[in-house]
């Protein structure tokens, strides 16, 4: 009897502590109030102009709510660390003369770029547009670079068509490492602290233009053209490049002497513009399959011309599940001042013959195949959770991916990626 | 009691071949922002609507106005304690229609709690609580039971000494009804009538399509925290944003419970969503300071009537009838790739 009392006390004092005051219950009367809410006699008086209860039959509200659950304000930071090792750096001291040998270069076989960006974005819910500027950095060994984007988005009303315009800037500052056997402390300086190199610098400015559409329920596509404009150096100053002058040239292997080329480091203009253009189209087939196309279309005034096609599969196994080969196909031809190696002519007193030279084979004619595939695992809750303080931490996602590339110059490769979300 | 509350209109866009046309007037009256924009096919009609709309709107300020000297509700204030005023039908039916919300309310909305204006202050000036032998006399004055009106001679009567009536909140809602009964008198079917937080509209925007109106976010007044399309509708929010007391490290929002003759606590904005904005204007006052368990209880069940709050941690809540879409476009992620694989340089 005791404990029951005591419950029921409990019971009692916990409903009192929940409200200051008792919820009022309204009778019949009440619940119409809006529309008893004029007075009967009242309705068509002048005064309160008709607006009487005859009015106000008209419809309760019917509508919802609608809660754009994201911020407005949306900043993103992407911070990267990359570790390379890189079999061509290993060689940019393979041939160091009597005077330079006693300084090794900073620029070793293995090395880590550090980049941050930062990007934010201004969406306001009730408008069809969004607005937003970039800043990022990047830092390896022989390269710093600045970048500064700003970009605007504007939607249809319904949504169904985008188009996005953005401008970039990229400040590239470069140390010139030359190849060993070049450097000569005048010319081409070289040395143990930073500041023993020349700098030279690169300005990149890239406009783009996007629109994509919803065409169907199915279909959509996107067309995208950019301008790129770079100044500045555009060539790899420790690239080397070989002339058909009848010398020998050294065993890389062994090391030994055989007979001399001309050598010189690669040269490239100090222009270059380059326009690429794409399009994409997705197609739904159905609910668990979809297909991407991709196509892009290049030229520069360097004369090179690419085209790249592009096929993605995402297929949904499950609500949770979904896998997607890929495969892509791409083709160039070579820019105008390739030549492989020891064909640019130099003349007799082994000069070379052309103002710009370079014998690396990302600018050559060459087709290339990259495939593979990827799946993702995102289950409509996430993966797991964890609740804090405020806020709960969700793992969203995991994904995994591999590639393989090969090129026709004999380039082989390949790469595994994983990615993981989270969302907070 | 004032609402500092922007509303968001999206008018959605007429192009060249759209039929109507439409025109906003925007100014200053009743100590507000009015934006009056009537919807026409004739361009003509447009501008006359808007000076008809003026001209009503400050004929009910003169009427209402508890600044004017010489006005009706200054001389029903002055008379407190001592004798019944005579008013117009017109005014008595508003008081009385006050009354009605007040008996609905249990008192939460009271148009008495003008006796109380200057006991606490909100710009700033304001450094200790009110003493409480001031605030006890206040809860004796503010009391609509003792406003007393008689039917037969159209007259009010305010009690007791030190009483006064204001009718500055709910008479916006008042002059928003009438702007839109007299544009609609002139020839306007479609348009739309804001002054502060009120806002009524009738007919529809463009051929079929409904009006779609914004809900300001408390912590930044210029940005909707959530939207909703309404037909003929009247929406008024009440909102504690902006406008506090900061007293002894807490701070007190500037809406005042009559009953208590304190400032409600709990919730930060209140949004009524019915067909009349006298009466949307009169409980969105009214469901602010009952608070958010009461007051949406109320609302549930009158019939016509919907509510929206958001509470002081943020949270959204709406009536019964009021459903909620909350729609993501993006949530705050963080992404980690790792990349193993030779790549070229």
């Amino acid at each position: 009897m005791k404990y029951f009392l005591l419950i029921i006390t409990l019971a009692f004092s916990i409903q009192a502590f929940s409200q200051s005051e008792p919820i009022k219950v309204l009778d019949e009367k009440e619940v119409n109030f809006m529309f008893n809410y004029y007075e009967q006699d009242g309705n068509h008086s002048p005064v309160t102009g008709g607006i009487g209860s005859e009015k106000l039959e008209c419809v309760a509200p019917q509508t919802s709510i609608n809660i754009p659950f994201d911020t407005v304000h949306n900043i993103s930071v992407t911070l990267g660390i990359d570790h390379y090792t890189s079999a061509s750096c290993d060689q940019i001291d393979r041939f160091i003369t009597a005077a330079s040998s006693e300084y090794l270069s900073s620029a070793s076989s293995k090395d880590t770029r550090v980049h941050c960006d930062v990007s934010y974005t201004y969406h306001n819910p009730l408008s069809n547009n969004e607005k937003g500027f970039m800043l990022g950095y990047s830092k390896e060994f022989d390269v710093v670079s600045l970048a500064t984007g700003i970009n605007y988005a504007i939607s249809s009303e319904d949504e169904n068509r985008q188009l996005i315009l953005k401008a970039s800037a990229y400040y590239d500052t470069w140390k010139l490492m030359y190849p060993g056997e070049i450097r000569d402390g005048d010319e081409y300086r070289y040395g143990n602290e930073s500041d023993d190199y020349d700098l030279d610098t690169r300005t990149t400015a890239t406009f783009t233009a996007t629109y994509s559409q919803v065409l169907t329920r199915n279909l959509q596509v996107l067309f995208t053209a950019d301008y790129v404009m770079q100044r500045g150096i555009l060539h790899s100053p420790f690239h080397r490049v070989y002339f058909n002058d009848p010398l020998v040239i050294i065993d890389p292997d062994t090391n030994s002497t055989l007979a001399w080329k001309t050598m010189r480091a690669e040269n490239l203009p100090r222009a270059r513009n380059k326009f690429p253009m794409a399009m994409r189209v997705s197609y739904f087939v159905n609910d668990f399959i979809i297909t991407r196309f991709y196509y892009r279309y290049y030229f520069d005034d360097f004369d090179m011309t690419g085209h790249t096609f592009s096929m993605e599969i995402p297929v949904k196994l499950s609500s949770w599940l979904s896998v997607y080969p890929f495969f892509r196909y791409h083709e160039q031809t070579a820019s105008k001042y390739f030549a492989p190696f020891a064909e640019h002519p130099v003349d007799a007193m082994w000069n070379p013959t052309e103002e710009f030279y370079t014998s690396d084979y990302d600018v050559s004619a060459l087709t290339s195949r990259k495939y593979g595939g990827g799946f993702r695992i995102s289950p409509i809750y996430g993966i797991a959770n964890m609740k804090t303080k405020n806020n709960t931490i969700t793992f969203k996602s995991l994904e995994a991916r591999y590639a393989q590339y090969n090129r026709s110059d004999g380039l082989e490769a390949w790469y595994i990626s994983f990615g993981m979300s989270f969302v907070f | 009691m004032r609402r500092c509350v922007i509303y968001f209109l999206i008018v959605l866009p007429l192009f060249g071949y759209g039929q109507m046309k439409h025109k906003t007037e925007t100014l200053l009256l009743m100590g507000s922002r009015f934006e009056i924009t009537p919807y026409a096919e004739d361009e003509k009609l447009l501008d006359s609507a808007i000076s008809i709309a003026i001209t009503e709107i400050k004929r009910v300020e003169s009427i209402l106005s508890e600044w004017q000297e010489n006005s009706v509700v200054s001389e029903i204030n002055k008379n407190a304690g001592i004798k019944p005023v005579a008013v117009s039908d017109e005014l008595f039916g508003l008081i009385k229609r006050c009354q009605k919300v007040s008996d609905l309310t249990d008192g939460a909305f009271d148009i008495s709690w003008a006796a109380s204006r200057g006991v606490w202050r909100f710009d700033g000036s304001m450094t200790t609580l009110p003493d409480p032998k001031l605030i006890e006399e206040m809860t004796r004055l503010v009391d609509y039971q003792n406003i007393i009106l008689y039917e037969e001679t159209k007259t009010v009567f305010l009690k007791e000494k030190g009483m006064a009536i204001g009718l500055g909140a709910i008479g916006k809602g008042y002059a928003a009804n009438r702007a839109k009964y007299v544009m609609q008198e002139a020839g306007i079917e479609n348009g739309i009538v804001i002054c502060g937080g009120d806002l009524i509209t009738w007919g529809m925007p463009e051929e079929s399509k409904l009006w779609r109106i914004g809900i300001a976010n408390p912590d930044n007044t210029s940005e909707a925290i959530a939207w909703f399309e309404v037909g003929a509708m009247a929406v008024v929010t009440s909102g504690d944003y902006e406008k506090y007391a900061t007293i002894d490290g807490k701070r007190y929002g500037h809406i005042i419970d009559p009953r208590t003759c304190y400032p409600v606590e709990g919730l930060r904005s209140v949004t009524i969503i019915c067909p009349d904005a006298e009466l949307a204007d009169a409980l969105a006052t009214a469901v602010f300071v009952m608070g958010k368990t009461n007051g949406m209880a109320l609302i549930n069940q009158l019939k016509g009537i919907e509510c929206m709050m958001i509470d002081s941690e943020g949270n959204i809540h709406s009536s019964d009838n009021l459903p909620i879409n909350t729609y993501s476009k993006n949530e705050k992620t963080e992404q980690h790739y790792i990349e193993i694989g030779t790549k070229k340089k």
